[in-house]
């Protein structure tokens, strides 16, 4: 099988010289990268409000909770209706926002798992 | 047009608002309603009496502690003066009244939409623990109370906070046992005997409005989240949700209760458990079923056609998001309109 160079670059903006291991395409340095490679859902039950450069709106008609979006939540939820990856969604952040690529990562992964803690949504390969 | 003239009680609009006006409004904003709108009240300070927008006439009822007999003596008065085809009792202490009045009221030409006493009975806030167990439903540990020396046994058994209860209605959270003496006090003053401690379980209300026909078939049910709630454990805000789990557990206790006519069914979900826990079974429309109508299942006008014995289809699903919230008004009254009602018993708006 033939070996693939890491593709950390992609997030991070710094080239890498491991190769992937596993079923990821990054090295065993960036596994928590590979994270960035899922996408996300967001239950059927999330009726969302997302107008552009607002803040935004979920409501959960399963359970009747709703949330409140800042500006770059809403940006990163509308970005994940739009069925873009983890990593397009940071790329997407750090050409929008004043905001480096780990930091970004950093705080998309967060708010992820916020989402799946919440039942509001799960990354999925 | 859905024709014809419907009474109903529970005009109190206080803090801890009856259903009365609710249904009303249920009717009147269906466009699809053409008749009178019936007030019976108890007292007259029931402040709804005065709702001259939505009600036709208001009569004085005997309340509750009477018995049937002298409801029926009444309600023959009233209607000799104006028709009554429909009456949507909405007290549960006054539910099993109407139950026993059934027959004689039909007599009168009253139609009812309610189930018979038994069933009433099985889900009255003292009989619910049994009920739930036998069929297997979560409800929160309860003990009856008869007397206030049983307080500290329970206080040790159900810990603290725990939540207190009159046999009808009304409820508190007591978390010391102090305050536990003082509700206690407060409640039996109120209500009398017996009481009922429950564990209080720490999670988030929902209720489901429901109405099955003469069949026991449902016809519509409505699922609510309170996100606004009194020092009562009121609903003062909530919005309407849907949770099949949630949905199906209602319909099955709908079931088990053989039920017919309107009733409200409310949970509370653990926050820890993630389980719905049956706090309560109201034999009636709940004070939010404004709600219903507005988010698509009109269950007060179902209510009014089946007990005309019109064929109503079980309701299409409702909106969910559809946020309901009340608000304190302040409306002035003529002095001769508590006149009107305090000497003849009655006000004819038009």
């Amino acid at each position: 099988m033939k070996r693939k160079r890491c593709v950390a670059f992609l997030v991070t903006g710094k080239s890498c010289e491991g190769w992937a291991t596993g079923k990821t395409n990054y090295c065993q340095r960036h596994q928590h990268l590979a994270k960035a490679a899922r996408k996300v859902s967001l239950s059927q039950f999330i009726s969302p409000e997302l107008p552009p450069g607002e803040n935004g709106f979920l409501f959960d008609s399963n359970s009747g909770n709703l949330y409140t979006l800042s500006r770059v939540g809403a940006f990163i939820v509308r970005q994940f209706y739009e069925n873009k990856s983890i990593a397009k969604v940071v790329e997407a952040l750090t050409e929008t926002y004043d905001v480096g690529s780990e930091e970004a990562l950093a705080d998309v992964l967060g708010f992820v798992d916020q989402m799946k803690e919440l039942g509001v949504g799960a990354s999925h390969d | 047009m859905i024709k014809g003239n419907l009474a109903v009680t529970g005009l109190i609009s206080m803090d801890n608002p009856s259903p009365g006006l609710a249904i009303v409004k249920c009717l009147k904003d269906s466009g699809q309603f053409k008749g009178k709108f019936i007030g019976l009240a108890f007292d007259v300070l029931s402040t709804g009496i005065f709702a001259q927008g939505l009600l036709d006439e208001v009569y004085l009822i005997p309340p509750p502690a009477d018995g049937e007999n002298p409801l029926i003596e009444r309600l023959k008065e009233i209607v000799r003066q104006t028709r009554i085809d429909v009456i949507i009792p909405t007290l549960d202490s006054e539910m099993v009244i109407y139950a026993r009045a059934r027959e004689k009221l039909r007599a009168m030409g009253i139609r009812l939409l309610i189930p018979e006493e038994r069933q009433i009975k099985v889900r009255a806030k003292i009989a619910l623990p049994e009920f739930a167990q036998k069929h297997g439903f979560h409800i929160p540990k309860t003990v009856t109370l008869n007397s206030k020396g049983q307080l500290p046994s329970v206080i040790d058994d159900l810990g603290l906070p725990l939540v207190l209860k009159g046999p009808f209605l009304d409820c508190h959270i007591a978390n010391t046992p102090e305050e536990t003496e003082v509700f206690f006090d407060r409640l039996v003053n109120s209500w009398g005997f017996p009481l009922l401690a429950q564990k209080h379980i720490v999670g988030e209300e929902y209720n489901i409005a429901a109405l099955t026909d003469k069949e026991k078939d449902l016809i519509g049910a409505v699922m609510m989240k309170k996100i606004g709630i009194t020092g009562k454990g009121k609903a003062w805000a909530g919005v309407t949700v849907h949770d099949q789990d949630f949905l199906n557990l209602g319909k099955k206790i709908l079931t088990k209760l053989e039920w017919v006519g309107p009733i409200e069914l409310e949970f509370i979900k653990g926050a820890f458990s993630r389980k719905y826990y049956l706090l309560e079974v109201n034999s009636r429309f709940p004070s939010w079923i404004y709600l219903s109508a507005r988010a698509g299942q009109n269950l007060p006008l179902a209510t009014f056609q089946l007990a005309m014995g019109q064929r109503v289809k079980p309701m299409a699903p409702y909106q969910t998001g559809v946020i309901f919230y009340r608000s304190s008004r302040e409306y002035i009254v003529s002095f001769d309109l508590l006149k009107k009602i305090t000497i003849h018993g009655e006000i004819v708006y038009r």
